[in-house]
């Protein structure tokens, strides 16, 4: 995650680093010792923790987006060429893991496939593989046009698009 | 892990077709994730909250094949059950119907590696699958199976590698182990051969003591059995040595005799030098800072040992020789050939050339047993009179070198023996061994005559018998005392009852060849009295003082009288 921010602060791009709360000192000391040249990530980079999904401590997928098509419009003016970098670290999502919060967090990811889509912008969904297990994890990857595992990055041309959506992704239980 | 790019696009595909591609893709990707899982029970884990995911059946528990054995895997998981268990233990790793409460379809998956049954997966659903959905179970299992066989072979390489780990440590273990008795083994040896080197090159305990300095570094203090300090080596000798009264002393040695190893006393570190039970001495570390560790306390209780045989050494040929030296006094007595007797007496240490006198030593109320032989020797040793020691006969005898001090001998005697009351006869000069005989028989001579005497608590020498040499020689007195009865019989009465001394005058002017100023300065009395005395004399005896005959007879008598200590 640093180096991909780190290489996006010094091409110019607007970065945001999504679900680190309390970590802002502790990224940006990060990032400072692993890329000198962009220090502490100066004003493009943006840090933002997981209240920045959740709503009194529920999840809301749409006022997510609608917060984050926000951002992108003020911080992507469609007439100056700028690019973002944004990565997400789901870890917040570990506790509130069940089925319904499966289904929601699957379709909210299916739209900010397509929110991503919206800018000149390229996100990373942080998932901690021992932190989920395949209840989550198998979902979210029929829902991503990618995936970088173990530093491989695996295209996936059948990935759900929300267009698409015929329901929950998976009809089983756990 | 999942990311989303701007520029992806998505290709025209059927709802179900896609789905069903997404769903093949998913597995591909947690095959990978699986393949990477840290352990059996990570890869079943994660194949059991897949299942949920990829249709209409829910995961109903995962097994693994250990030993021979099935075991639920993981263990928790909340829908398995016994009943379960045993039916999957019945398929007996085949793929086949399971039942499962309030469910229509269950079915156990067999997952195999090469050729054998690894495990079961069972799922179960509220109806039948489909194909489609069967398949992705299928594919699900293989991709567990493919998953647990690396997990396996990752766990069997890492026991192996534990135990090669394991196998190293403990080579390394045992190498350090032998590195340590190889070191302790080499000191040991050392202690061994320095200690031995001590023995063999005479240098006795002194040599002991030295060694175990040299070995240890501390001072070293070796005592005999009642705290005499035997030796002392390294810096730091106290002078005067400090010696423990003998209780304190004797109660130290029995505490330290109930202990098996070396014990500390104060600062000293103490062992004991103990020969068949017997304690002959101490040898002990000055350790003021408690520093003696494993390595001196071995080659203090080696040192312990060595000093045990040497003194044990030196005691037995102390008794050794005093033995020899015993029988060869009785032989010197009884008579042997001078080339024999020079022989062996060199052979104890003693040279029999020159005069040698020959001493008889009794003390009344004392048996002659080992201490009185032991006093009377030392006491001629303390005078620095060399001498060959025996028992015989109720009495000790000494084999003196030239002439004896047997006055100063009787006085040591005494001291040793605290009490005065003994007497020592000494006899002739010899000058070869073949005269010994007879100068022990001159001490007998003059012990019997010291003895018989008014004061028999002395020394008389055989020289000092005079005329009594050759009367009642054999021990008849009874003729002598006889003669001199008859000759000095009424003086003798006489001195008794008037408290006189006319046979002391009588005596001393025989002495004097008659000579009147002689007599009367000898006796320290005035010629006047000397000549009323002689004339007492001749009053009481009746004899003529001036008969040859009678002169005689009474000067022989006097003479016998002053021999036996004035007592007839």
């Amino acid at each position: 995650m640093t180096p991909f921010l780190a290489e996006g602060l010094s091409a110019g791009h607007i970065c945001l680093l999504l679900g680190t709360e309390g970590e802002d000192c502790t990224f940006r000391d990060v990032l400072a010792s692993a890329a000198p040249a962009v220090g502490r990530g100066g004003n493009n980079l943006q840090i933002r923790g997981p209240n920045e999904y959740l709503r009194d401590g529920i999840f809301d997928g749409d006022r997510t987006l609608a917060r984050m098509y926000a951002w992108s419009d003020e911080m992507l003016p469609s007439d100056q060429g700028t690019c973002a970098r944004l990565a997400a670290d789901m870890s917040w999502a570990q506790p509130l893991v069940q089925p319904a919060f499966v289904q929601d967090l699957v379709r909210y990811e299916m739209h900010a496939t397509r929110w991503l889509r919206s800018h000149p912008q390229v996100g990373i969904c942080m998932y901690d593989l021992e932190l989920f297990h395949s209840d989550l994890i198998v979902p979210l990857i029929k829902a991503h046009p990618k995936v970088w595992l173990n530093g491989m990055i695996m295209e996936n041309p059948y990935f759900l698009d929300p267009d698409e959506e015929t329901g929950q992704p998976a009809s089983g239980e756990t | 892990m999942a990311t989303t790019s701007g520029t992806a696009c998505s290709s025209p595909r059927s709802s179900w077709g896609r789905e069903h591609l997404a769903n093949l893709y998913s597995l591909v990707v947690l095959s990978m994730i699986m393949n990477d899982a840290p352990d059996e029970s990570d890869v079943l884990t994660r194949a059991l909250t897949a299942v949920g995911t990829l249709g209409p059946c829910r995961a109903e528990a995962a097994y693994l094949t250990l030993d021979n054995g099935l075991t639920r895997t993981p263990a928790d998981w909340p829908q398995a059950t016994p009943h379960l268990d045993a039916q999957v233990r019945r398929l007996a790793g085949q793929d086949g119907p399971v039942t499962v409460p309030d469910r229509e379809w269950g079915w156990s998956l067999a997952l195999h590696s090469t050729a054998n049954s690894i495990g079961h997966l069972v799922v179960s659903a509220p109806s039948r699958p489909t194909d489609d959905e069967y398949f992705l179970l299928r594919v699900l299992a293989q991709q567990t199976a493919a998953a647990l066989t690396q997990a396996l072979a990752r766990r069997a390489e890492r026991d192996r590698n534990q135990q090669l780990r394991q196998l190293s440590e403990d080579r390394a273990a045992t190498n350090a182990r032998l590195t340590t008795s190889v070191s302790e083994l080499e000191h040991q040896r050392s202690v061994h051969e320095m200690l031995s080197d001590a023995s063999a090159n005479d240098d006795g305990v002194q040599g002991i003591a030295g060694a175990l300095h040299l070995l240890t570094g501390y001072p070293v203090a070796i005592e005999d059995r009642f705290g005499n300090l035997r030796a002392w080596a390294g810096p730091g000798r106290p002078d005067p040595y400090p010696k423990l009264e003998a209780t304190p002393h004797e109660e130290l040695l029995q505490d330290a005799a109930r202990r098996p190893r070396p014990v500390r006393v104060a600062e000293r570190v103490i062992a004991l030098a103990r020969y068949r039970g017997e304690v002959l001495g101490t040898v002990a570390l000055i350790d003021p800072e408690a520093g003696v560790g494993e390595v001196e306390r071995f080659a203090l209780g080696y040192a312990s040992t060595a000093l045990a045989l040497e003194l044990a050494h030196l005691r037995n040929l102390a008794e050794v020789e005093l033995r020899l030296r015993r029988e060869l006094v009785d032989d010197l007595i009884t008579g042997t050939d001078d080339a024999s007797a020079y022989a062996r007496a060199a052979a104890v240490g003693h040279d029999l050339h020159g005069p040698h006198y020959l001493a008889a030593v009794q003390w009344a109320g004392r048996p002659a047993d080992d201490t009185f032989v032991h006093a009377v020797g030392r006491s001629a040793a303390g005078l620095r009179m060399r001498s060959l020691l025996a028992r015989r006969s109720g009495m000790a005898v000494l084999v003196l070198q030239g002439r004896p001090q047997a006055k100063a001998l009787h006085e040591a005697v005494g001291r040793e023996l605290g009490s005065p009351t003994g007497s020592i006869g000494v006899g002739g000069r010899c000058d070869t061994p073949s005269e010994i005989p007879r100068s022990f028989q001159e001490a007998l001579r003059a012990l019997e005559v010291r003895q018989r005497s008014q004061s028999p608590h002395g020394t008389t020498t055989f020289d000092e018998l005079g005329l009594y040499r050759i009367l009642g020689p054999g021990g008849s007195y009874r003729d002598v005392e006889q003669f001199v009865r008859e000759w000095l019989g009424p003086l003798l009465d006489y001195d008794a009852a008037h408290h006189s001394d006319l046979v002391q005058t009588l005596s001393q002017y025989f002495e004097c060849g008659g000579n009147y100023d002689a007599t009367a300065a000898a006796l320290a009395i005035h010629r006047s009295t000397l000549r009323y005395r002689l004339q007492r004399i001749r009053e009481v005896t009746g004899s003529d003082l001036g008969d040859v005959d009678s002169r005689l007879n009474m000067h022989v008598a006097t003479r016998v009288w002053s021999v036996l200590g004035g007592r007839p």
